[in-house]
């Protein structure tokens, strides 16, 4: 059944809400991709189908933002293991492109919502 | 020496303030005024008006209704060709171009262009226009915004600091390269009168200004200020320039940012792969500098050097109007300021001076064709390369 907006954003709170990241996937030309359309931005196709993430990935890039009053952030573009990438801010960190981080879900004005953090240990990056 | 039956600029102006005491529309008015005083045509005779807005530059509005109605009533222009454009500072070089064409088409014969407003409204607000969802949440960014703004960022510098670290970390580029093209620009802005910026800026200086967005520097950035610039096309005006659109292309891209393949290449790979015009034939180029690294991904985008050559190139070029690549001659947005958060009437407004011989300290010597690219939106959507010269 071709999806909606209205329920991939029910499928992603209530995945948010237990910790895990959703991203979707499509059937016809395997493009993955987070940002909610009812059609693939790739192929136009209506069969899609809702996934779960791994939580885990990598920094494609980073930036500390000094704003006025606000504590710095760190604001990045993240690269999922499945190959897509969301904006987020990584919590408390100096990260490197490369960096492995994992997602955790924080309250906000709008529920929980998916804010990474570096993986302790993890292996250098390249 | 004028052209007949050419549809060509026939007058320009612009005002610049950092900051403009009185509304907007008054402040667009005098730019209309002087713009068609220097065209010689009659006001009544304007019959089409083409134009942008972002929220927030018209007196701190955040929608006005019927835009171009709103402009239209307060100046008085009966039309019968208008349009609204709307892709930030790119949109001006698009004017041009679609001025000419509905002027070629008999569709009006007198196009006024207008980008403008005032950015201390924005910035007295405490946000940059691309946040200005934060003072008003009847504005959106994108149709995701649910899952997007819920995060800390400053955009649209932070999302180009993106890529500046990225660009970095593919190519080695280094903050002193980013650093020199500033210098460089600042440079150039010593001779012209009109520049905000004129004093000596060195390496040094744009290294040790604050951070704002990591490795993008305070003296990386543009200053958005109040002002207009207005250009108007005319069909058989006397005073009609001998400039005509030589090449033009357009790309607008759809994805956000982190879906594209990589972050480090703009939709100026495209659009001016479309205007596909020779660059050994251009002899002044004005590239969309809303930050240094904007500047530098353009040079590798249009093709004066590989993708990540950038660094390089800046290193190695003369960007003075004598120089091999004189780039941004008049300094630039980043010396002029950045009106209404556009830089899109800065760069076409220098390279109308220096082919018109206008560029006073500052010509560059014969120069019969300027190229201009033009980037638009926080997340680098939109890119316009408009080539104009001497008619062919």
């Amino acid at each position: 059944m071709k999806l909606t907006l209205n329920g991939i954003m029910e499928y992603y709170r209530s995945h948010f809400d237990r910790g895990v990241l959703c991203f979707i996937r499509c059937d016809d030309c395997s493009n993955v991709f987070y940002y909610p359309r009812d059609g693939c931005p790739r192929c136009g196709s209506v069969s899609l189908t809702l996934c779960e993430s791994s939580g885990r990935g990598t920094v494609f890039s980073y930036t500390k933002v000094h704003r006025k009053g606000v504590p710095d952030a760190v604001y990045a573009i993240v690269e999922l293991d499945e190959g897509f990438r969301l904006y987020t801010n990584i919590e408390n960190s100096e990260p490197s492109v490369g960096s492995h981080v994992e997602v955790f879900m924080r309250e906000t004005n709008r529920g929980k919502m998916p804010f990474f953090r570096m993986i302790k240990d993890s292996p250098d990056p390249q | 020496m004028h052209s007949f039956d050419r549809q060509l600029i026939s007058g320009h102006s612009l005002r610049i303030h950092k900051k403009f005491e009185g509304s907007a529309m008054e402040l667009l008015g005098e730019t209309v005024r002087s713009c068609v005083e220097d065209s010689g045509v009659k006001f009544d005779r304007i019959d089409g008006l083409i134009t942008t807005y972002l929220p927030g530059v018209f007196d701190g509005k955040t929608y006005l209704h019927f835009f171009t109605n709103q402009l239209r009533q307060y100046l008085g222009i009966r039309a019968r060709f208008v349009e609204c454009l709307d892709f930030g500072g790119a949109s001006a070089l698009s004017m041009i171009y679609r001025a000419t064409k509905a002027v070629a088409a008999g569709e009006a014969d007198n196009v006024l262009c207008v980008l403008g407003g005032k950015g201390s409204e924005v910035r007295s607000r405490g946000v940059t226009v691309d946040g200005f969802d934060g003072v008003d949440p009847g504005v959106t960014l994108t149709p995701f915004d649910s899952l997007l703004r819920n995060y800390v960022d400053l955009n649209p510098v932070s999302d180009y600091a993106l890529v500046a670290q990225r660009h970095s970390f593919l190519f080695g580029t280094e903050d002193r390269q980013r650093a020199l093209l500033a210098v460089k620009q600042r440079k150039n802005a010593l001779n012209n009168e009109s520049a905000l910026y004129r004093d000596p800026l060195t390496e040094e200086a744009v290294l040790s200004s604050p951070m704002v967005c990591d490795p993008l520097h305070m003296l990386e950035a543009v200053y958005p200020v109040d002002g207009f610039h207005t250009f108007l096309v005319s069909r058989n005006s006397p005073r009609n320039m001998d400039i005509d659109v030589l090449a033009y292309g357009e790309a607008h891209w759809h994805e956000l940012p982190p879906e594209l393949p990589d972050i480090v290449t703009t939709p100026a790979s495209e659009s001016s792969k479309r205007a596909n015009f020779e660059l050994s034939k251009v002899d002044c180029f004005q590239l969309y500098d809303s930050f240094t690294i904007t500047v530098m991904l353009q040079l590798e985008d249009i093709g004066l050097t590989k993708k990540g050559g950038a660094g390089k190139l800046v290193e190695e070029s003369d960007f003075s109007p004598s120089g091999d690549i004189p780039l941004n001659t008049g300094g630039g947005s980043l010396n002029m300021g950045q009106p209404a958060y556009m830089s899109g009437g800065v760069i076409l407004e220098e390279a109308i001076e220096q082919l018109s011989g206008e560029a006073s300290g500052r010509q560059v010597q014969g120069a019969k064709v300027a190229y201009v690219n033009g980037i638009g939106g926080w997340n680098r959507s939109h890119s316009v390369t408009l080539v104009i010269g001497e008619p062919r």
